[in-house]
């Protein structure tokens, strides 16, 4: 076995955790010029910086919201499509159907949100119609309260053919002989989705989720760094983009290295925590 | 002789012992080849090169102005690369174009090579600002900075920190005493780059870097000369902000495409187009310098409060276009150009962009620049820009060697060759009959192997804009004369009431940190005010907020740094 | 027409059900197709369709000028052999050490450290080092300016790592037992009953890592100076910006007047897009039913 498992170690420590000693820059007023071994130690200093700045609290918040919906929204909806897909008949149609969906994954956040202006914006396709038949526009791009949701959809739109790939190849490992003996026992449609399909899944399902926990303050960043102009930063700032503006624009590397140890701890609570749960309920944990 | 003469010197009188060149003011002689027209009143170096602008120059921070190709002169002599101690010159620098293919197949480079005499290497970065950065600090942080550095944007309160940062912890030269007084005289190209200019680029009243020149005036407002007749409120009738607004909103009720669709508006946007308010009513640019040495900021006069209320009312009117608050940059000329719009403000320097559109309209009378209307009791003014947009730095390690400081700026002189000149002619265009052929007139025009072979090799270093418009495809040549006249008044009416931005060139370490975040949120409160989103009471909320989200420390630090270092 | 033999349990599906399914399917296909159809019409507009505006879904003057203006110069052409060339070698690095890293974590409680092993891949999901101890890497490894430095800081996804093991680990157990029975080493076992009942997962991943290498173009800009080893996705990004009208970009008053930015931004989603789309099907036909049957029974 550690023939097997040493180049993949090897490789994780040179290529991953070496760098991670850079996040030393979290205690540092770091500067790239100076270095890490001349630049000065401030110790907590960028930490309470962090807790300090007054944008930091609608960032957080902004982010937890968006976080939130994609656990609701954007987490089930490429289950269900891979469960619908799962029942078609038609080879064919089904192969169709897939080879379509996952399309929008490949188009860049620029364009997406372009088309998506073009059609709902406020000189969009909708709104042309709704204006020449006299009726009152509506612009959601540009509705700071509808931001959240919003963000929420076009990601749904975008990665949930892609997202179906995994399920569907989480699907076909389940053994037919299991459906066949439920539809004996009398199972219709509903229930064999209920007892063979999704305990089926549940292994992936439980395992996705609980990473997407793991990233829970990472909502996405050019998609909102592209649209945060159209609502306000009150409305549309979240963590990365409040890193952006105050770390990388502003110069202060120490701040965005010390945000990304909150994220890394806040996270590492949330993977431990949920897959305590997860065991105790019964299942297999990630570890 | 110890005293540092600055540029402006040589404007401000007839300064003996330094070479200057005066013309007109002082009553000097003019010398062959160099720029002494008749009407002109600037003065330049006595070795400077110029092609004699056809219109009157009457200020050098103003453009010149061509109506016909000049004949062509060299504005360098000799190898500027050639006896210095680098043999090849890597330079780190934005790239716009697709990236040009490498030296032996690419004759271009190969003959850039050539001229300079030296091997040019450039590392490049992509173009969006975020990119650019990134790439830098870690270029900087590995201790490998290419022999030449572009420095983006401009110095002031929206510079991304990390450059300035660097500067002043001593990662770069200080090109003072190459770029100041009679050792300019050794770069006669770079000294025909506009006092303003050189002033603007400066961090803390030092000079670090070679700046890219624009123009000073800054924007300009065209107007769809033709929808103002249709509507009934004809430019010259446009003379006060109501008049204005009246137009704008007639725009989107009155239907002056004439398609019988709702489908034109006043306005494209809030973000690129609210600072011409600013301008109509008044407003400071940026920041004003008061007498007693304190910075008032924009937002808290009353004359930019007019402007915002202003602007609010025109919404509600329906002078916006829907899309106002999403529009991006890129995309708002495409309104302009697609019908949907009636007013685009850009640089003036862009101006030229719109002549396909305007070839399209029917050239006479349909788009025209507009100076901003006053306000009622205000007196509207214009913003001048910095003037540049990017310069080129020289990294501290290499710049320790005065010979390399001295090779390198000879090649930047070399670059900022200006327009007309066989050097400008080889950097844009290339070699002749490979990378361009030239027209019936003589005006080259670039072949697919010379966009190709080119790419962005030529932009490390640009000399400033000069407005001509010959030789174009869209128009005839009385027209392009007529146009050219045309953009060099709208030079002069716009610059006759520039007002500057007293916070540029200086930078202080809150103007960096808070910077990004307080523009923002400016950006951000202007487009919920406009909108009607926050109403009229909240602007007061917006300025104390700025004000105690960091705006006053800036404030108080900028004020320092304008004091210690002017 | 590839119609599966409907098992005898499996019941009709009612017609309102088959109704509902094919309302939804076809809402669903039609949302996600027709911006791509509106893609693929506006990268061939001419500038006057586009001026015209409105949603083109064909344009009247159909054009091919956008694409030639980027694929003339053989750049892109380069750049595209360059992207398969490192996609290719790219993943296949990654899938090797992906999956043997993967099968030796399956007996976190047998084999003693490599729970820990598990922890430190855990761990790289949660934390990253930012761009610059990322570059001070690469430089002092010197893979700078070379293609290694595309491929190998990013040939371990934890993501992928786990979703391997995942899959791994739900291969019954007795399938394994009897192959150690029969004498096998973990190599052995791996390559011969693991792999072969895994190409789903396998597919899956190797599709992950794939999109991955090809769609990156910042670490391209960040470690290749040299640009003519730029992979194509960061060479097409630079056409949208050559395609953007002039906001500061010095006006050179003689230049030729480019096609529409955005009949150049669309032909480039296409350009980037296709070679993806052409070995999407191949790989989907792993993404098919019943690996498993018949293999408990036998």
């Amino acid at each position: 076995m550690y023939a097997l498992l040493l180049p993949g170690v090897l490789f994780v420590v040179v290529f991953r955790y070496v760098p991670l000693l850079g996040n030393v820059i979290a205690f540092q007023d770091y500067s790239p010029y100076l270095g890490f071994a001349d630049s000065a130690w401030v110790g907590l200093q960028n930490f309470a910086d962090l807790f300090t700045t007054p944008d930091v609290g609608t960032a957080l918040v902004n982010t937890l919201v968006i976080s939130g919906l994609q656990l609701v929204l954007y987490f089930p909806a490429p289950i269900a499509l891979a469960l619908l897909l799962n029942s078609l008949m038609s080879e064919s149609i089904k192969r169709a159907v897939q080879s379509v969906v996952y399309l929008p994954h490949f188009i860049g956040w620029v364009i997406v949100v372009s088309i998506w202006q073009q059609v709902l914006g406020g000189d969009g396709l909708v709104n042309q119609v709704l204006r020449t038949s006299g009726l009152h526009t509506v612009n959601v791009m540009a509705n700071p309260d509808f931001f959240k949701p919003l963000m929420v959809l076009q990601d749904v739109w975008k990665e949930v053919g892609w997202g179906t790939i995994i399920f569907l190849a989480a699907l076909t490992a389940i053994d037919l002989s299991l459906y066949e003996s439920a539809a004996i026992d009398g199972a219709g449609p509903w229930r064999r989705l209920r007892h063979v399909s999704l305990p089926g899944i549940r292994g992936v399902v439980v395992l996705l989720l609980i990473l997407r926990l793991g990233s829970i303050l990472t909502v996405g960043f050019e998609q909102i760094l592209l649209q945060e102009p159209n609502v306000g930063a009150q409305a549309g700032q979240v963590l990365d983009t409040f890193v952006y503006f105050n770390g990388v624009v502003a110069g202060d590397w120490g701040l965005s290295a010390a945000v990304g140890l909150v994220k890394g701890a806040v996270g590492t609570m949330l993977v431990v925590g949920a897959n305590w749960a997860v065991k105790r309920l019964g299942e297999e944990g990630v570890f | 002789m110890t005293v540092e003469l600055t540029r402006r010197d040589f404007l401000q009188g007839c300064v003996a012992g330094s070479g200057a060149l005066l013309v007109a003011a002082c009553g000097g002689g003019s010398s062959g080849g160099s720029a002494a027209t008749s009407g002109s009143s600037v003065a330049l170096p006595a070795n400077s090169h110029l092609a004699p602008p056809d219109l009157p120059w009457t200020d050098h921070n103003i453009p010149l102005a061509y109506l016909k190709l000049p004949a062509p002169f060299r504005a360098t002599s000799g190898t500027p690369g050639a006896g210095g101690p680098l043999s090849e010159v890597t330079w780190f620098s934005d790239l716009f174009s697709a990236p040009p293919p490498p030296a032996p197949g690419n004759r271009y480079w190969a003959d850039l090579n050539r001229r300079l005499g030296v091997t040019v290497t450039p590392v490049w970065a992509a173009s969006d600002p975020s990119s650019f950065q990134q790439k830098f600090a870690a270029l900087l942080a590995s201790g490998d900075l290419p022999d030449l550095v572009l420095f983006g944007g401009t110095v002031g309160t929206t510079t991304a920190a990390a450059q300035v940062q660097a500067v002043q912890q001593g990662a770069f030269t200080d090109l003072t005493p190459h770029l100041t007084g009679s050792a300019l005289d050794d770069y006669p190209n770079l000294a025909l780059i506009a006092p303003k200019i050189w002033q603007n680029a400066r961090i803390n009243g030092r000079t670090y870097g070679v700046p890219r020149g624009r123009t000073v005036p800054g924007t300009s407002l065209l107007l769809r000369f033709d929808w103002a007749q249709k509507v009934g409120v004809p430019i010259a009738q446009i003379t006060s902000s109501d008049a204005f607004r009246e137009a704008l909103v007639d725009f989107g009720s009155r239907d002056p495409d004439g398609n019988g669709r709702p489908d034109t508006w006043g306005i494209p946007d809030v973000e690129f187009t609210y600072s011409y308010f600013a301008e109509m009513f008044g407003a400071p640019n940026g920041w004003r310098l008061n007498r007693d040495g304190s910075l008032t900021k924009d937002i808290e006069t009353p004359e930019y409060r007019d402007a915002i209320a202003f602007a609010q009312t025109l919404f509600k009117q329906g002078g916006f276009h829907p899309d106002a608050a999403t529009q991006t940059q890129a995309n708002h000329y495409s309104l302009f150009e697609g019908g949907r719009v009636g007013a685009y403000l850009d640089a003036l320097y862009a101006s030229g962009q719109t002549r396909p559109f305007l070839a399209q309209l029917g050239f006479k009378d349909a788009i025209r620049h507009l100076l901003p209307p006053p306000g009622p009791g205000r007196k509207a003014v214009t913003f001048n820009a910095a003037g540049y947009n990017g310069m080129v730095m020289i990294p501290s390690k290499v710049g320790k060697d005065s010979a390399k400081v001295r090779q390198l700026l000879k090649i930047l002189d070399y670059f900022a060759s200006p327009f007309g000149s066989e050097e400008y002619t080889f950097l844009n265009y290339g070699i002749e009959g490979v990378h361009f052929t030239r027209s019936a007139n003589g005006n080259p025009a670039r072949s697919a192997q010379g966009t190709t072979d080119i790419g962005d090799l030529f932009r490390l270093l640009t000399p400033p804009n000069v407005n001509y418009a010959a030789g174009s495809q869209y128009f005839s040549d009385a027209e392009q004369e007529a146009w050219t006249r045309l953009v060099d008044q709208a030079y002069h009416d716009h610059f006759k009431i520039g007002v500057d931005d007293p916070t540029v060139g200086y930078v202080s370490a809150s103007s960096l940190r808070r910077g990004p975040t307080l523009n923002q949120l400016v950006v951000d409160s202007v487009k919920a005010l406009v909108s009607g989103r926050t109403p009229m009471s909240g602007f007061d909320q917006f300025v104390q907020t700025w004000r105690s989200q960091g705006g006053d420390q800036v404030r108080k630090e900028l004020q320092q740094a304008i004091h210690q270092h002017r | 027409m590839a119609v599966r033999v409907r098992p005898i349990w499996m019941e009709r599906p009612s017609i309102p059900t088959q109704a509902l399914k094919t309302v939804i399917l076809l809402a669903i296909v039609g949302v996600m197709v027709l911006p791509f159809v509106y893609i693929l019409a506006v990268s061939v507009a001419s500038a006057r369709d586009v001026l015209a505006g409105g949603l083109i879904l064909w344009p009247a003057h159909p054009t091919t000028v956008a694409y030639e203006s980027i694929l003339r110069g053989g750049i892109v052409v380069r750049a595209l052999a360059v992207s398969v060339g490192i996609t290719v070698t790219g993943t296949a690095i990654a899938m090797v050490l992906t999956t043997t890293m993967a099968y030796g974590l399956t007996r976190i409680r047998d084999v003693p450290g490599s729970r820990l092993a598990l922890f430190l891949v855990l761990g790289t999901l949660l934390f990253s080092a930012g761009i610059i101890p990322n570059f001070l890497l690469v430089k002092s490894l010197h893979l700078l300016n070379t293609y290694g430095a595309l491929i190998l800081p990013g040939a371990i996804s934890a993501f992928n790592l786990v979703v391997v093991r995942q899959f791994f680990l739900a291969i019954p157990q007795d399938l394994l037992d009897s192959a150690r029975i029969d004498g096998a080493n973990d190599v052995q076992i791996l390559w011969r009953v693991v792999l072969p009942l895994s190409k789903a997962v396998l597919a899956v991943v190797a599709l992950f890592y794939a999109v991955g290498i090809w769609n990156d173009f910042f670490n391209a800009l960040l470690y290749l100076n040299d640009a003519s080893m730029w992979p194509v996705q960061l060479v097409l990004r630079q056409y949208v910006l050559q395609g953007t009208p002039l906001g500061d970009i010095q006006t050179n008053p003689l230049l030729g007047q480019p096609p529409p930015p955005q009949s150049f931004q669309m032909a480039i989603v296409v350009l980037g897009t296709l070679p993806i789309l052409v070995v999407y099907p191949f790989l989907q036909r792993y993404f098919t039913r019943g690996v498993l049957t018949g293999a408990i029974k036998g």
